[in-house]
């Protein structure tokens, strides 16, 4: 490989540190639609995720002279820099939060560094599970969270009562979670 | 607890929906045997049902992260680049809230010193008991009306001289500075005193007839000692005594302020609690060194190494703070402005500032302070009133 490649991780970082705009193109391009995905699946909302985003690599310019990434940790060190982000517009932290915030950030950062074939896998196999579930189950879940509609807006359109939207959901979480946490 | 219970208060807590008792009950489920690996697992798992490959304007929130970073830019260079004017007028800022300490001292109300007669006037109180009032900003010679005593003042140098010498006796004058105003005043031995806003000092016309060279302050004041090795020269201050070996030097002893200090430029002078300690109980103090007491702390001096540049700036009219706390900012302020200044926002008083400021208004010094820290200010006639700022 080229040693001057923004492919070259110890490359890229040097030129992040004196502030390329080249080099922070570059980060965009490598990790910016991810982020977006990661937060919006952490979050559960879009806009934040792009302003958490925004606010990451502003961040990562603010720091780039101090800017030290052990070998090949830079999207660990990215993805890490949202999550905190996230974390400070939520609540005051308790000690118990900050436990389970913590657990919660290594598991994301699990997946986020995962192989992306193996993520991919795991995705696909999502799909999978959504598709072998129970029919009604299965659209109000696609609907809910792939239409992102609103349960009020299930209930009107496949004319059933909330709670029957609300019962369809939980049963399709239990299902996957069950199905998903047997291969992770 | 159930598994299905736990599961339930995981996904609500993932949701960012669980309730303080929730969290509590997670908090200790975690913590026991394998169920941190449990926890993380529902976590991916309900990160990859939630996951969704997405199409997101990457190109735009470029363009709008490479403006945002131009404009930090631009303002770091603006910043720079107007350093000196800043240096000029305002110097550096540094905050640091203050010590718990000095908030228990600062209890006490400021106290003012009362000047009697007209307060804008140097007044300069003959041994004799007569008041002469003397402009420091117009040159005069006055003559007491008994007694030969010729007071002459040049460009804000104070020189006194009598007639008559009347043995045996020293006469004693004081002079006062009122808020506001500052004055030279040259001893009869050739040393200088430069006394600062709200001071006074008690001196002799003459220590021909005396063993010692003594003076009394109350406030502050920079001296420069003659020499001369059979006669010493003593300040008397409340809390302290200054034996001076010929040097120069700044006292502060202000009534209101919470301690004395002295600050040694040039030479060499001990310091010590009374006259009776004789030259052993001194403490000696080099140059750039500070001996301090702080009132209600018996008669130990501390002493320390400074930068003697903002203990005596002000004597070329420049006002500075070396990490000062705002009340004692405000006493200050109050003497060099001749303004009366009373903080309604008790917080302030113990927040730290560093500065400098050069022949400015005190609207001025104001507003740079505020441009640090929140707090809002209305000015009427000789009054300043600091109050909270106002939640906008």
């Amino acid at each position: 490989m080229d040693q001057n490649s923004f492919d070259n991780e110890p490359y890229l970082i040097e030129q992040l540190r004196k502030g390329g705009q080249d080099a922070f193109a570059h980060l965009f391009q490598l990790y910016h639609r991810e982020l977006c995905n990661y937060m919006t699946a952490i979050s559960g909302d879009p806009k934040i995720s792009e302003d958490i985003a925004q606010q990451t690599f502003i961040k990562i310019w603010d720091n780039r002279t101090k800017l030290q990434v052990e070998d090949s940790k830079l999207k660990r060190y990215v993805f890490k820099i949202a999550y905190n982000l996230f974390i400070d517009t939520q609540r005051k932290r308790k000690k118990e939060s900050q436990l389970l915030d913590n657990l919660k950030q290594q598991a994301y950062l699990e997946m986020v560094e995962a192989d992306s074939s193996l993520f991919e896998e795991r995705l696909k196999k999502v799909e999978r599970e959504i598709d072998n579930l129970p029919e009604q189950c299965k659209k109000v879940f696609i609907m809910s969270k792939r239409e992102g509609l609103k349960y009020r807006e299930i209930s009107e359109q496949l004319h059933i009562s909330i709670k029957t939207v609300e019962v369809h959901m939980a049963r399709a979480m239990k299902r996957l979670r069950a199905q998903l946490t047997s291969f992770l | 607890m159930t598994k299905l219970d736990i599961r339930r208060i995981i996904t609500r807590y993932i949701n960012q929906e669980a309730s303080q008792e929730e969290l509590a009950i997670l908090y200790e489920w975690v913590k026991k045997g394998n169920n941190k690996e449990v926890f993380k697992k529902l976590v991916q798992a309900d990160y990859l049902v939630n996951y969704e490959d997405r199409s997101w304007q990457s190109e735009a929130a470029f363009e709008n992260f490479l403006h945002t970073i131009k404009e930090r830019e631009d303002k770091k260079v603006r910043s720079l680049n107007t350093r000196p004017y800043l240096w000029k007028y305002a110097a550096i800022i540094t905050i640091m809230v203050g010590s718990s300490l000095f908030f228990l001292l600062n209890q006490q109300p400021p106290v003012d010193i009362p000047m009697e007669i007209d307060p804008n006037l140097i007044t300069l109180q003959l041994d004799n008991g007569e008041v002469l009032t003397l402009d420091p900003d117009s040159d005069a010679t006055l003559q007491s009306k008994k007694g030969g005593t010729v007071v002459s003042l040049v460009k804000g140098m104070l020189t006194q001289r009598e007639e008559t010498e009347v043995k045996g006796r020293a006469k004693h004058n004081t002079i006062k500075v009122p808020y506001g105003k500052k004055i030279s005043v040259t001893l009869q031995d050739g040393s200088t005193v430069l006394l600062n806003s709200g001071s006074s000092m008690t001196y002799p016309s003459s220590f021909e007839a005396m063993d010692n060279r003594e003076v009394t302050l109350v406030g502050e004041a920079f001296f420069e000692v003659a020499k001369n090795p059979d006669k010493p020269f003593f300040v008397r201050t409340d809390k302290m005594y200054t034996r001076v070996f010929g040097t120069v030097f700044n006292v502060s002893a202000y009534g209101e302020d919470l301690s004395t200090a002295v600050v040694l430029v040039e030479g060499s002078v001990g310091v010590g609690s009374s006259l009776d300690a004789g030259s052993d109980g001194l403490q000696m103090l080099l140059p750039s060194q500070k001996a301090s007491n702080t009132y209600g702390e018996g008669g130990a001096f501390t002493v320390e190494d400074v930068d003697v540049s903002p203990y005596i700036s002000w004597t070329k009219g420049v006002l500075a703070f070396e990490n000062e706390p705002m009340g004692e900012i405000i006493k200050r302020l109050q003497r060099q402005y001749n303004i009366r200044i009373e903080n309604r926002y008790g917080e302030l008083d113990q927040r730290r500032f560093t500065g400098m400021f050069d022949e400015e208004d005190i609207d001025r010094v104001l507003r740079t302070i505020q441009a640090h820290t929140h707090f809002s200010y209305e000015k009427q006639d000789n009054q300043i009133i600091i109050n909270k700022p106002n939640k906008q």
